[in-house]
């Protein structure tokens, strides 16, 4: 039997390669978005079922679901299609808040779906690459990783924060933090964080954020969470890591296949040309299989919140000017609870 | 003009041509007889002396070419016997000692040239001249990236009461282009790892913000097994621009030891930045334009080092303190005002 998904907003452009993918893939697919347009647009042209409203996407009986919405809305979907039983496939940021966070991942536990970040950096061959010389212990300790993703301004709700929770610092300290807690395995410690909003001010968000992190097993790091690339760049940004073992060092470039070309100007300029495997498509064969063996997806909900609350301290850290502990007291990830095919 | 080398070890090679090329009455002086030897037989149009004495009665300008740790002293001992000073960075260790050297040379009447050679790298410079010239706006997030093996040949450089370790020995060069590129810096946080010879991190990540808000970010590294790379990006309000050692290197060889020059520094094709710099520095002494790097710059950057250290022994940021207002204009000894000194 053919497994059936449901798409919850494509507020996240994101959503639109996911389900590309997924429908390629042979799923069922149906699809809600309070921007009803919105969604015709995207699944019409594919005759892919859009529903009248979210629970009646639910009343569908989706195995699982993969929520694109605007970030504030992560957690309140994510509780509504745990409560229908659907596993729950999250856009990054996890959530804007620490509560937020714990409360999908609880919901989830409580319901014995697997909950899973849109980590799609993961799954780039040359970070994967990187990651399994790492977890083979072929780098040897981990003591220094270097992050950089800058990207464009994407714009739309991404620019408010009642929406989208920050600007270019929530939207990209995550990616980056994920894969450091993945590398090493630590928990992040303290962050200091400084951010700036010189490049295309009039939109009143940050573009400019450098976030350092310390981790609990004396790891150190640094992130660029900018949008700093302007049109004239040629592509839309970009992921890099540089991880420092005590026996060598790797640098990746997630994006780095790709092609120059030198086009006329009206077939486009200079560009590149990007080749390769598609990252999000080995993020949605894990999630798939996750649900199909009932069992935790990776990266899961825990790695969200990690990496989301590198991104809300490097906030707190810019406002005070100074170092700040990750989790504040008292608060911490949920202790991890396995599912049926753990 | 007559110039003599004080030291011949590693740097003192890549001075060496700057010098023989140009038109000038070359000494040069070490304490270690067999440096000595290397001179005389490297350098042999130089004429080659045992002892500071005998090469200061020779010449008119000095080239400290020693220890970072020696570098402050000699730099004073040379503007007090009334020589124009050129030497290698960093002028001194500690920001009060850095002052005091920018203030004796400038009390004694004489010139002071630092050598941040890497504003004399053609990539830099490129670059440089597309930020001064606004074309990309005003810079906001930049990157600068410097990663080689660990020097382990001098012991000195091991010891950061003697070199400064990673942030005065090759940091330096990058918190000047950062400081260079979007101007004074407020405050630095840095954090370190990997453990080398010696016990010293080799791996540091710096976050800078300057005072027009701009960011900087400075990966420096001895924590390469081999090679030399070194890149940076400047992302303006207006443009951006982007260079990588590693991504399109203008000669490659299957061997390091083909190319002209691997390890401690990077490798050079065409003008030699060294001899670029010399010239520039020989040109100002003689009257011409400023050299592109002032005393103030080389206290400047002393500063961000100092700074650095700082917060990676606290684990806090550092406020980095202003370069004091008396010594804020000593690339140019006529302009110089007797201003009250700064704290430093």
């Amino acid at each position: 039997m053919s497994m059936k998904i449901g798409m919850m907003s494509f507020a996240h452009g994101h959503a639109i390669g996911y389900l590309g993918i997924l429908a390629e893939l042979g799923v069922e697919i149906a699809a809600a978005d309070p921007d009803r347009a919105r969604a015709d647009a995207v699944c019409g042209p594919r005759a892919i079922a859009v529903l009248d409203g979210y629970d009646a996407l639910l009343d569908w009986g989706p195995d699982a679901v993969v929520i694109a919405s605007e970030n504030i809305h992560h957690r309140e979907l994510t509780e509504k299609a745990a409560a229908a039983g659907a596993y729950v496939l999250s856009e990054k940021p996890l959530a804007t808040s620490l509560a937020d966070c714990r409360a999908m991942i609880e919901a989830c536990d409580a319901a014995g779906v697997g909950l899973m970040t849109a980590f799609p950096i993961r799954f780039a061959p040359a970070i994967a690459q990187v990651a399994a010389a790492a977890h083979a212990g072929r780098l040897g300790r981990l003591h220094a990783l270097g992050g950089r993703n800058p990207g464009s301004l994407p714009g739309g709700w991404f620019c408010q924060p009642e929406l989208s929770g920050g600007g270019s610092v929530i939207d990209h300290t995550v990616h980056c933090g994920d894969l450091m807690g993945w590398m090493t395995g630590a928990q992040p410690a303290t962050v200091y964080a400084q951010i700036n909003m010189l490049v295309q001010p009039e939109h009143g968000v940050e573009t400019g954020g450098l976030v350092a992190v310390t981790f609990d097993d004396g790891a150190v790091a640094t992130i660029d969470a900018s949008w700093s690339r302007l049109p004239s760049y040629p592509t839309w940004g970009g992921v890099t890591l540089e991880v420092v073992g005590s026996d060598g060092v790797m640098v990746a470039d997630a994006f780095g296949e790709y092609v120059e070309a030198y086009l006329s100007p009206e077939a486009g300029g200079a560009m590149w040309l990007s080749y390769g495997s598609d990252a999000n498509r080995g993020m949605l064969l894990e999630f798939l299989a996750a649900v199909r063996e009932r069992r935790t997806p990776q990266p899961d909900g825990r790695a969200g919140m990690r990496s989301t609350a590198i991104a809300l301290a490097a906030y707190r850290s810019a406002a005070a000017g100074d170092v700040v502990a990750v989790f504040p007291e008292g608060e911490e990830i949920p202790a991890p609870k396995p599912l049926p095919g753990d | 003009m007559r110039v003599g080398m004080i030291g011949f070890g590693g740097i003192a090679h890549a001075h060496a041509p700057g010098w023989t090329q140009q038109d000038v009455d070359l000494h040069i002086v070490d304490i270690d007889a067999e440096a000595r030897a290397e001179a005389a037989r490297s350098v042999p149009t130089a004429t080659v002396h045992t002892d500071l004495e005998s090469l200061l009665g020779a010449v008119d300008v000095v080239d400290i070419v020693t220890p970072s740790y020696t570098h402050a002293d000699l730099a004073r001992q040379c503007a007090r016997a009334g020589k124009q000073v050129i030497c290698e960075k960093p002028i001194a260790l500690t920001i009060n000692d850095a002052a005091d050297a920018l203030r004796v040379v400038r009390d004694a009447g004489v010139s002071l040239h630092v050598g941040h050679v890497v504003r004399f790298f053609g990539e830099y410079a490129a670059a440089h001249a597309q930020v001064a010239a606004g074309a990309l706006g005003t810079p906001a997030v930049s990157h600068f990236r410097r990663a080689s093996a660990q020097p382990v040949r001098n012991t000195w450089m091991r010891d950061v009461k003697l070199s400064g370790g990673v942030p005065f020995d090759l940091a330096i060069h990058d918190l000047d282009q950062a400081r260079w590129t979007s101007g004074e810096v407020t405050r630095v946080y840095a954090v370190s790892g990997k453990p080398g010879v010696g016990g010293i991190d080799t791996h540091i990540y710096a976050v800078l913000t300057h005072e027009s808000g701009a960011l900087s970010h400075i990966t420096s590294s001895w924590g390469l097994a081999e090679g030399f790379e070194t890149s940076f990006e400047i992302a303006g309000t207006e443009g951006l621009v982007a260079f990588d050692s590693t991504a399109h290197p203008p000669v490659r060889a299957d061997r390091p030891e083909l190319l002209s020059a691997a390890g401690l520094l990077p490798v050079m094709v065409g003008d030699s930045p060294f001899e670029t710099e010399l010239a520039e520095f020989a040109r100002a002494i003689k009257g011409g334009a400023p050299a592109r790097v002032t005393p103030a710059d080389a206290l400047a950057a002393v500063a961000l080092a100092a700074a650095v250290l700082e917060s990676l022994a606290t684990g806090r940021p550092v406020d980095v303190p202003p370069v004091p207002d008396d010594l804020r204009d000593t690339a140019r000894p006529a302009e110089q005002t007797e201003s009250a000194r700064g704290t430093w």
